[in-house]
């Protein structure tokens, strides 16, 4: 029988958890603030920041272009990641080794010099030109979202006999691709939801690589943030809330589908 | 005319030589045991007729078809793992219908079939759960249903056993014998455990070194070992080299003699005898096992465990004899 907490335990796991969500509270009444100065606690309440945001333009543009970039930017990385773990881990053991050393390089790079090669890869160089539109920060992502899928896949992956799963399903008349399907790819399900959950949060928050890459001409979420930090810090509050729940909510509704599709499987 | 046919079957991987020119003919409905130690080829030879691993040479013929060359898919094979290869995130019956479904049956035969199959093999009420609640042994007979779901023309088992305890074991054998009887499949079964062999296999072939030894049922390979390999590993035989018999003995003899430990009796007289010390006594459940020495020789000597055997104790000295006819006269 598992022994009950003790009072200590409590302790120690809500101080915790007051840690970690008290920022995120202070920034919440920061938003609706009137003053907020000298007290534990603001001074008096006001809507006026909410509704400023939610009436200004840029608020709603910059929502727009960061769901578009970190939902693509998660398409284009899992269709490109989730076959090409499952081929390496399956077909490619001796590969697989430098798979899992190129899915670290993009974090043993500055993130800048990174830019600045994708910058020089879409200026036209190669016949391609993609800068100053969001495809360059979408694929600019893509690298980076690998490892996300990569690491807890494989973790997942490493605890089944998939070898022995393919050769008993070819013996049962279906194909490789079958297998993966019904079988394999259910079973890396925990995995697979890490790795979308990880994506989408690495795109909607990053800074370094909109900032370089796109800057003002297509603006996100965090550009946005840059710009309002220079000015009203209530308004800034509102702005890193919204963002909260955006987050909130799309890990959430990923969370449901993956679930739902996992329990189907 | 027989169902397998396996012809100058070789394989290699890399330097080493897994077996060479390898041929066996089974006949249809005979379960075949392949036995031998571990590292003989027993396994690579079993996934060259799954087709699971190419041969570098040779002929794969299952009912007269030339199948050599054939994926799995094409074989009409069902094959039974050594881990079972159960899918985990699919339930017993879903993984009983899973090979259904690549034939596109209509969901109520599948329906159908899969609950015979249950059936058949005692898991009906377990229809619902995944493989990781079940036990091994229950893993195992799910394995066999999803195999023999699929109606195939050869069964092929890779050590299905070798996981289980002796208890689930010899349940799961009788289980498999029953279930031949009744379906009447032909069968290509891999163990190490020549008891195993000699229970399951209504043909027996003793594979060391990647070549077989001796094929033949379970009472020639038993009784009329064609050499010494076979009959250390399937009879436990006690070998005695020409020298040994002229120390124990004092006869002479060109070939080595190959005695059954059954037939080694204790304070008997009768055909060719010797004095002996015992070296100890233990009990093999209905058996109790002797080990005697004689002349620098160590002999084993199986008798009943009879309630009312006299014990002797250990370092007594006694005679025991060998009826001729017991003896197996081995040139190789």
């Amino acid at each position: 029988m598992v022994r009950r907490g003790s009072v200590l335990d409590w302790l120690v796991v809500t101080f915790v958890a007051l840690v970690q969500i008290l920022p995120v509270i202070a920034v919440a009444l920061n938003a609706v603030a009137t003053d907020w100065a000298g007290s534990i606690l603001p001074t008096g309440y006001t809507w006026r920041w909410v509704e400023q945001l939610l009436h200004d333009p840029r608020f709603t543009v910059a929502i727009w272009h960061s769901l578009v970039v970190s939902f693509g930017a998660l398409v284009i990385a899992t269709c490109v990641s989730v076959p090409a773990v499952l081929a390496a881990h399956c077909y490619l053991p001796r590969l697989d080794r430098w798979l899992a050393a190129l899915v670290i390089l993009p974090y043993a790079v500055p993130g800048i010099v990174l830019a600045v090669g994708l910058l020089r890869l879409y200026a036209g160089n190669y016949g391609v030109v993609l800068t100053g539109t969001p495809w360059i920060l979408l694929l600019g992502y893509v690298p980076l979202g690998v490892a996300f899928f990569y690491v807890p896949m494989k973790n997942n992956l490493r605890a089944l006999p998939v070898s022995e799963f393919l050769e008993a399903g070819r013996i049962l008349g279906a194909s490789d691709f079958a297998v993966l399907r019904r079988v394999v790819l259910p079973c890396v399900m925990p995995g697979f939801v890490v790795g979308i959950v990880m994506n989408f949060s690495l795109a909607v928050s990053e800074f370094v690589y909109a900032n370089l890459l796109v800057g003002g001409s297509y603006p996100t979420l965090q550009i946005l943030m840059n710009v309002l930090s220079s000015g009203s810090g209530h308004l800034l509050s509102v702005l890193i809330t919204a963002y909260f729940f955006i987050v909130a909510i799309a890990t959430s509704v990923l969370l449901t589908v993956s679930g739902r599709q996992d329990r189907a499987a | 005319m027989s169902f397998v046919t396996l012809q100058k079957l070789s394989k290699r991987f890399g330097d080493a030589n897994i077996f060479a020119d390898i041929d066996l003919a089974i006949p249809r409905g005979v379960m075949c045991v392949l036995v031998g130690p571990s590292g003989c080829g027993k396994t690579t030879l079993l996934r060259v007729v799954a087709g699971l691993t190419d041969p570098d040479s040779g002929r794969v013929l299952i009912d007269g078809q030339d199948m050599t060359r054939a994926p799995p898919q094409r074989r009409g094979i069902g094959m039974v793992f050594q881990h079972y290869a159960l899918f985990p995130n699919l339930t017993v019956a879903q993984n009983l219908a899973f090979g259904l479904q690549q034939l596109k049956l209509p969901r109520e035969e599948i329906r159908n079939r899969v609950r015979a199959m249950l059936d058949l093999v005692g898991l009906m009420e377990r229809a619902t759960v995944r493989p990781r609640v079940l036990s091994g042994g229950q893993r195992q007979r799910v394995a066999l249903a999803r195999a023999l779901i699929m109606e195939p023309k050869l069964l092929l088992f890779d050590e299905p056993m070798s996981a289980l305890d002796a208890q689930i074991r010899k349940r799961l054998r009788e289980e498999l014998m029953r279930l031949q009887r009744e379906l009447g499949f032909t069968g290509l079964f891999v163990t190490h455990d020549q008891e195993e062999a000699l229970v399951i296999g209504d043909q027996i072939a003793v594979m060391q070194e990647g070549r077989f030894l001796q094929v033949g049922t379970p009472l020639e390979v038993y009784n009329r070992p064609a050499n010494r390999a076979v009959a250390r590993f399937i009879g436990d035989f006690n070998v005695l080299e020409p020298p040994e018999i002229s120390r124990v003995f004092g006869q002479e003899s060109s070939a080595a003699w190959a005695i059954h430990p059954e037939a080694v009796r204790i304070g008997m007289d009768e055909g060719v005898t010797a004095r002996a010390r015992i070296l100890a006594v233990r009990l093999l459940g209905s058996i109790v096992r002797t080990e005697l020495q004689v002349a620098g020789v160590q002999l084993k000597c199986d008798a009943l465990n009879r309630p009312d055997a006299v014990q002797i104790a250990v370092g007594t000295e006694v005679s025991i004899s060998i009826l001729p006819q017991n003896i197996r006269h081995l040139k190789d």
